[in-house]
């Protein structure tokens, strides 16, 4: 029973297009110039229940435009789709229930009032009874550790501190999937931690399917098993992170700790020296030319090394790599 | 040689006196194109003096109707409803920079533009300048037509519009005036935003721009001469639609001595203020 | 089953209405000088105009009817109406206009709300806590205190509240329709303000068939005034049927923007 299925959606917008000056803008009044923009080109993918998805694209590649229609904000052109059973456009006030949203950028706290009038607010909004709410918020102060939180005004709290409150509320109603966009945009490293921690803890205790959007690469890495890359309105990758970062990777980092002082520049063929130490070398490779054990073989000949460390590149690259394509 | 020196020192002011009045000019210039480019958008905006114009009319025809005489304190119904639109005029282009000057002295920038070359609020006057005038055209275009309708032709003649104008600019300077040393206030106190509410109150009541303050009981009519405010509104009203010489010169003297006024208090306050931000360093 | 069902929603949508203003009350008053502030403001606003109207009738006696106790009602009645209106749903005014054009009822969209309803009520105007204490006050001088006209100036207050935010819903909603409404919406808005303010006996003909329907100020104004007066349950009849018209429309305009909205044609689109 899948929990998202999307088929062939496809929505194409019409924009009026607008000569700059007054001409222009005369003209834009009796003759408007429309231009067609096909923002989503048929794309097709489905979820299963407690995936932890990451929904990733550049600007204007048409991310914003699919979770729009998976929320039911917009209707598309053509296409199908299914959330939790619903079609988002016909039924979204029905659905609205069972699925949950957070938009880094676009805080659903009240600013000058404690979380917790909020939280009382999302009470009423989602028709949760007295009890059942009580105890769930109870459960969620715990996983995201904000009972010191809840009575100050939200204005007065930490970046990382709003986002828990932000998510913790997003959570309140019990929703099978929620749609995460930039959670932990601007949120220094711990904070960033603690959010990955909750969301990971959420998935594991209540199997909630997670549609996270993030140009954050290590939100990718902690959070989600797998990826789909829209780019220009067509998917351009659709299969779990691991494949995405062996796929494209084709540089592989590698630090050596020898035994003996190095004396003299070292040097393999085919393979790039990036830093030497007295001590220490680290060196990079294309897998295409030279595969890893031929590296490491050539290493171990003539030398004994202490230490080996054999590292991926950043996602960061590879989605840049991808995106160039 | 001293004809000659004569000469030149004469040449130099006037080159000097043109060099401000171009600069001065420019700054108006500059701001008035940009006006123009906000016209669209101001039209937008200017639907209300068409209404007011309009209900004024019908109110005002009201009054008139149940009397015999045709003139109330000397103005015949013709009479205020231009009154009316000049007064709306006055009151719909007055000047704004009371706020900017208040947001410079809260976030200090005040301190950069004092020590600019042109005075500080010559610069504002000139700034606010463009956009008034265009304010108060676009007021006056706009209640023409309703006020012609129900008004006919102003009792005007064409030399009367030079005096009248004169008198126009008074009014100007007293507002900008009162303005300034509004703006000013925020030295003191964070909120001017409510002393120019309680300006206009002022000048709605006994300043002239409901009604003329002839219409006014005798004690308070008595009140309002004695203040400045009828001076920006009533005082051109009245003048364009019911001139003659007596009338102007007694305006113009009061606004003359007015000026002198509010220009002392804005010149004291001025410099309390650049010595304010001269021994607090901004 | 199906009418208890709907009576149901209808309790739920009002409580959560409720918790809004509240949390819009609670949220100004974090800020009491500003808040106090707005209010006197108001307060002062109005009863300068009201100085104006005094001092006019002292001079000219009544005029087409109406005399100065008839104008303080009249005032009165709206400035009640509209501090109602835009004390609960304060983004009628302008606001609504802006939040469409800018494609903010997105952040709407996402609830299972009633989504006009959530959208005008998220916002509270404060200076209208003045009109609306203002305008009782006035009321109250004026009437005799008889529990019937107490209740005429609640009722007539509601009623007008309902027929100006209808209006404002329709102003706003012309923002589905074309780009930047909002100076229309708020010039819509401001002069039907204006000429509920002055004595509808002023107008006749076709400026008087106008004042009942296109800009319904008559029907904010006067006729709420004459109810109190009057207590004719006629006009208490007509005021019903012109909120019920006036929303229906509303509703009608809201709801056809809003699917020109999800399709996406709308002028601003964030891509």
């Amino acid at each position: 029973m899948t929990v998202i299925e999307i088929d062939n959606l496809q929505k194409e917008f019409e924009i009026k297009q607008k000569a700059p000056g007054l001409r222009g803008s005369v003209q834009a009044i009796f003759r408007p110039v429309k231009r067609r923009v096909m923002a989503v080109s048929g794309i097709s993918f489905a979820l299963d229940p407690g995936e932890m998805l990451a929904f990733i694209g550049p600007n204007g590649a048409g991310k914003s435009t699919t979770i729009k229609m998976l929320t039911g904000i917009l209707f598309p052109t053509s296409g199908s789709a299914t959330v939790l059973g619903f079609n988002p456009w016909r039924e979204r006030r029905r659905m609205a229930y069972q699925i949950g949203s957070v938009f880094g950028q676009k805080p659903q706290l009240w600013y000058h009032l404690p979380a917790a009038d909020t939280f009382q607010l999302f009470a009423r909004i989602y028709e949760l009874e007295e009890t059942p709410f009580r105890r769930r918020l109870a459960f969620l102060i715990e996983a995201f550790q904000i009972e010191d939180l809840l009575q100050i005004p939200v204005r007065k709290l930490s970046l990382g501190q709003r986002m828990k409150c932000e998510i913790a509320a997003s959570l309140l109603h019990g929703p099978r999937v929620i749609f995460l966009d930039e959670p932990t945009i601007g949120l220094d490293v711990v904070a960033k931690q603690q959010i990955r921690e909750a969301i990971r803890t959420l998935n594991a205790e209540e199997n909630t399917t997670i549609f996270l959007t993030s140009h954050d690469a290590g939100d990718i890495e902690s959070l989600c098993k797998r990826v789909i890359i829209i780019n220009h309105g067509r998917l351009i990758f659709d299969d779990r992170t691991s494949v995405l970062k062996r796929q494209y990777l084709r540089r592989k980092v590698i630090d050596v700790r020898f035994g003996e002082a190095l004396n003299g520049p070292f040097h393999l063929p085919g393979v790039q020296t990036l830093k030497q130490g007295t001590y220490g070398v680290k060196l990079a490779f294309d897998t295409e030319e030279l595969s890893v054990d031929q590296v490491i073989q050539q290493i171990m000949s003539g030398r004994a090394f202490n230490d080996i460390n054999i590292q991926d590149p950043p996602l960061e690259e590879i989605i840049r790599e991808i995106y160039q394509e | 040689m001293s004809q000659t020196t004569a000469q030149t020192t004469g040449h130099v002011m006037g080159y000097r006196l043109r060099q401000k009045l171009a600069k001065y000019g420019a700054i108006t210039a500059i701001n008035f194109q940009n006006q123009l480019a906000y016209i669209w958008d101001t039209l937008n905006r200017s639907l209300f003096i068409i209404f007011i114009m309009f209900i004024f009319a019908q109110l005002w025809q009201a009054v008139y109707a149940t009397r015999t005489a045709p003139e109330i304190a000397g103005l015949t119904l013709p009479g205020i409803i231009w009154y009316l639109l000049v007064a709306e005029m006055m009151e719909l282009g007055k000047f704004r920079h009371d706020l900017k000057i208040s947001e410079e002295v809260k976030d200090g920038s005040i301190a950069y533009t004092l020590v600019r070359p042109y005075h500080y609020l010559a610069y504002h006057f000139f700034n606010g300048l463009g956009e008034t005038i265009v304010r108060m055209a676009l007021v006056f275009g706009l209640g023409l037509p309703v006020v012609l309708y129900y008004a006919g032709r102003p009792d005007l003649e064409l030399w009367q519009l030079p005096p009248i104008l004169l008198v126009v600019l008074g009014a100007m300077l007293i507002d900008f005036c009162v303005l300034s040393t509004i703006g000013l206030l925020a030295f003191f106190t964070e909120d001017t935003a409510s002393f120019r509410m309680i300006y206009q109150k002022f000048v709605f009541v006994i300043g002239g721009l409901m009604f003329p303050i002839d219409f006014l009981p005798d004690w308070l009519q008595w009140i309002a001469r004695l203040l400045p405010f009828h001076l920006t509104t009533y005082a051109p009203a009245r003048l364009f639609v019911d001139f003659s010489w007596t009338q102007f010169n007694h305006f113009l003297l009061l606004q003359l001595v007015w000026l002198g006024i509010l220009g002392t208090i804005l010149w004291v306050q001025y410099r309390s203020a650049a010595r304010r931000l001269a021994v607090n360093g901004g | 089953m199906v009418r208890m069902d709907w009576l149901k929603q209808i309790g739920i949508e009002m409580r959560f209405l409720g918790v809004l203003v509240r949390l819009n009350l609670a949220s100004a008053m974090e800020y009491r000088a500003s808040f106090i502030s707005q209010i006197v403001g108001m307060v002062i606003n109005n009863s300068i105009m009201l100085l104006f109207w005094f001092f006019f009738f002292d001079r000219f006696g009544e005029v087409r009817g109406y005399d100065f106790q008839q104008v303080i009602l009249l005032f009165g009645m709206v400035a009640f109406g509209f501090g109602i209106a835009m004390v609960l749903s304060g983004n009628i005014y302008q606001n609504l206009a802006y939040l469409i054009a800018q494609g903010r009822l997105d952040y709407y969209l996402v609830f299972p709300r009633h989504l006009l309803l959530h959208v005008i009520f998220s916002r509270m105007n404060i200076s209208a806590i003045g009109d609306l204490t203002f305008g009782l006050v006035a009321c109250l001088i004026v009437v005799p205190w008889r529990p019937a006209t107490l209740l005429a100036i609640l009722t007539a207050g509601l009623l007008a509240a309902a027929i100006l935010t209808a209006y404002g819903v329709i102003a706003g909603s012309l923002s589905f329709f074309w780009g930047s409404a909002e100076n229309a919406s708020a010039q819509m808005f401001g002069s039907l303000i204006t000429f509920a303010l002055y004595p509808d006996t002023l107008f006749s003909g076709f400026s008087r068939t106008l004042l009942l329907s296109l800009l319904p100020a008559v029907l904010i104004g006067a006729i709420p005034a004459q109810l109190v007066r009057t207590l004719d349950v006629r006009l208490l009849l007509a005021l019903l049927a012109a909120a019920a018209a006036g929303w229906l429309l509303a509703v009608a305009l809201f709801s056809l923007g809003l699917r020109r909205y999800e399709s996406g044609s709308a002028i601003n689109v964030n891509l």
